[in-house]
């Protein structure tokens, strides 16, 4: 875990860098889930769906949609893969996408055998992350995104 | 009505205006206090305040989240759907001072209380003194008279909203007076609407009217007529169930309504359509639209740009839509009912067919 600025990151993990998500991997499987700076800047979850399980998807296919109060998107596959798990939780309380973004708040799982091996545009290593997470907190400040402390 | 006083001690232990007030969530994003972003980008400057109490709204409106009798603690209520964050009002002035340039409106929203009024002229002092963004009033009518009308007006108040919301006295008695407890007087609202007319003057006045809550087309169109005889602004609200209200399962208007509405509304305000243009069937429901008029014709050809649409609301400095509510009558997942920015072509091609005007025209 690495503290930059008011969040918390886990910097073990890989990111998504253009859908704004974390992907823990093992082995073919990867759990899924949202960045903290993605849940911050898009506010308070009020729903989450998720297409259902056995579903295959080419990345940047949606395989879902979340809405929060003043905002509503599709979720964007960030490789490719076949859901094998949906968090039923986070469907029931969309909020833990808010409080707890690395942990009860994941999205899916999927498993990624048989897929186009696209991986290489995930972004992993400490310095890394926590390079790219600093420059992403200055692009959403710049867009007004972010509360002031 | 009486409503009971805070005490000494309660002001000081408790987050209560004056010197807390709540924001919409819109509003603590716009002013930074709240991190978030709308799933359309447009420019937001009309900020909205709301008084908070312990005890809350003392009213018990069928529709509203903020009813006395609709179960939960007040801290923990929605009003229209969504949580109201809670903040101090000297910083939300001060963020309205830092973010002035891009701020269109300003306005406090009373709930029935007997602070209410007290507590919305210091409001008013504390942000007259350090912004000039125009600031309108929504008020509670039971709260206030003749001369605290013009005292709000004195303080720096340009315009008044009146939340009549209710645009018949059936309706209004149904779901406003004729409530378990808190009921509110038909006769008092026009009391302080006609006060406000004398003092705040022409189109300085705006009435909230909602469509779904009992009423006939037939009785929203007629005041609409009337307002605009008395250069009186209507604003138009969608009725959106608040869950666990009392009509937490009412139905909302079908779009198909809503838009006509929307049009009609415009057709009146903007072209004076001629009142005999529009047929309405038994029941009050507007069942033909017949118009020879060159100029309302072509706003049924145009649409008007998807003016009509837009949301109605208290304008800017300079007559711009100041007041947009974004989302406030509709889930972002939900077609828009009222658009907070000007509707583009494809907004247009989906709203002709919500408004399916062969039909309309041709009965």
């Amino acid at each position: 875990m690495k503290k930059i600025k008011n969040f918390t990151i886990r910097t073990d993990l890989f990111y998504a860098t253009e859908e704004g998500f974390w992907l823990d991997i093992t082995g073919n499987i990867a759990r899924i889930g949202m960045s903290p700076l993605v849940q911050e800047t898009t506010g308070s979850f009020v729903a989450v769906r998720f297409e259902d399980e056995g579903a295959r998807f080419g990345r940047g296919e949606s395989f879902g949609s979340l809405e929060a109060e003043k905002h509503v998107g599709h979720l964007k596959m960030p490789v490719s893969g076949t859901i094998v798990a949906v968090n039923e939780k986070v469907v029931e309380n969309p909020h833990l996408l808010n409080t707890d973004p690395y942990g009860q708040g994941w999205l899916v799982e999927i498993d990624m055998t048989g897929g186009d091996a696209g991986q290489a545009h995930l972004l992993s290593g400490e310095k890394e992350v926590e390079a790219w997470f600093e420059a992403e907190i200055e692009k959403f400040e710049d867009k007004g995104w972010l509360a002031e402390s | 009505m009486e409503f009971p006083l805070p005490t000494a001690s309660t002001e000081e232990t408790k987050k209560i205006s004056p010197n807390y007030v709540r924001l919409s969530g819109a509003s603590a994003m716009a002013l930074r206090l709240q991190s978030g972003r709308f799933s359309r980008d447009f420019d937001f400057g009309g900020i909205n305040l709301l008084l908070n109490y312990d005890n809350g709204c003392l009213s018990d409106c069928g529709y509203c989240g903020l009813a006395r009798t609709r179960p939960g603690d007040y801290e923990d209520k929605s009003f229209i759907r969504v949580d109201w964050p809670l903040f101090e009002t000297d910083l939300v002035v001060e963020r309205m001072a830092k973010y002035a340039q891009k701020l269109t409106r300003l306005c406090i929203s009373m709930v029935t209380h007997g602070s209410a009024y007290e507590d919305t002229a210091d409001i008013t002092e504390r942000i007259a003194a350090k912004i000039k963004t125009p600031l309108s009033l929504l008020v509670a009518p039971p709260t206030l008279n003749r001369e605290r009308l013009q005292h709000l007006k004195d303080l720096g108040a340009d315009m008044i909203g009146v939340g009549l919301d209710a645009v018949s006295e059936n309706v209004f008695f149904d779901t406003r007076t004729n409530v378990p407890k808190g009921g509110l007087k038909w006769s008092n609202y026009w009391d302080i609407i006609n006060y406000s007319r004398e003092i705040y003057g022409p189109w300085k006045v705006n009435i909230h009217t909602v469509v779904g809550l009992g009423e006939t087309d037939k009785d929203l169109i007629d005041m609409f007529y009337e307002l605009k005889s008395r250069q009186i602004l209507a604003y138009l609200f969608s009725f959106n169930p608040e869950p666990d209200s009392r009509m937490g399962n009412h139905p909302k208007a079908t779009v198909r309504r809503w838009r006509r509405i929307q049009l009609v509304k415009h057709l009146i305000e903007t072209y004076d359509l001629d009142p005999r243009a529009l047929t309405f069937d038994e029941e009050g429901n507007l069942i033909k639209l017949e118009s020879t008029a060159a100029r309302t014709n072509k706003v049924l050809t145009t649409l008007d740009a998807g003016i009509p649409f837009m949301t109605n609301g208290c304008p800017g400095e300079n007559g711009e839509p100041g007041c947009t509510r974004p989302y406030g009558s509709y889930r972002p997942s939900e077609p828009y009912r009222d658009f907070p920015f000007q509707p583009v072509t494809d907004d247009l091609v989906q709203i002709r067919e919500e408004l399916d005007l062969e039909n309309l025209m041709s009965v």
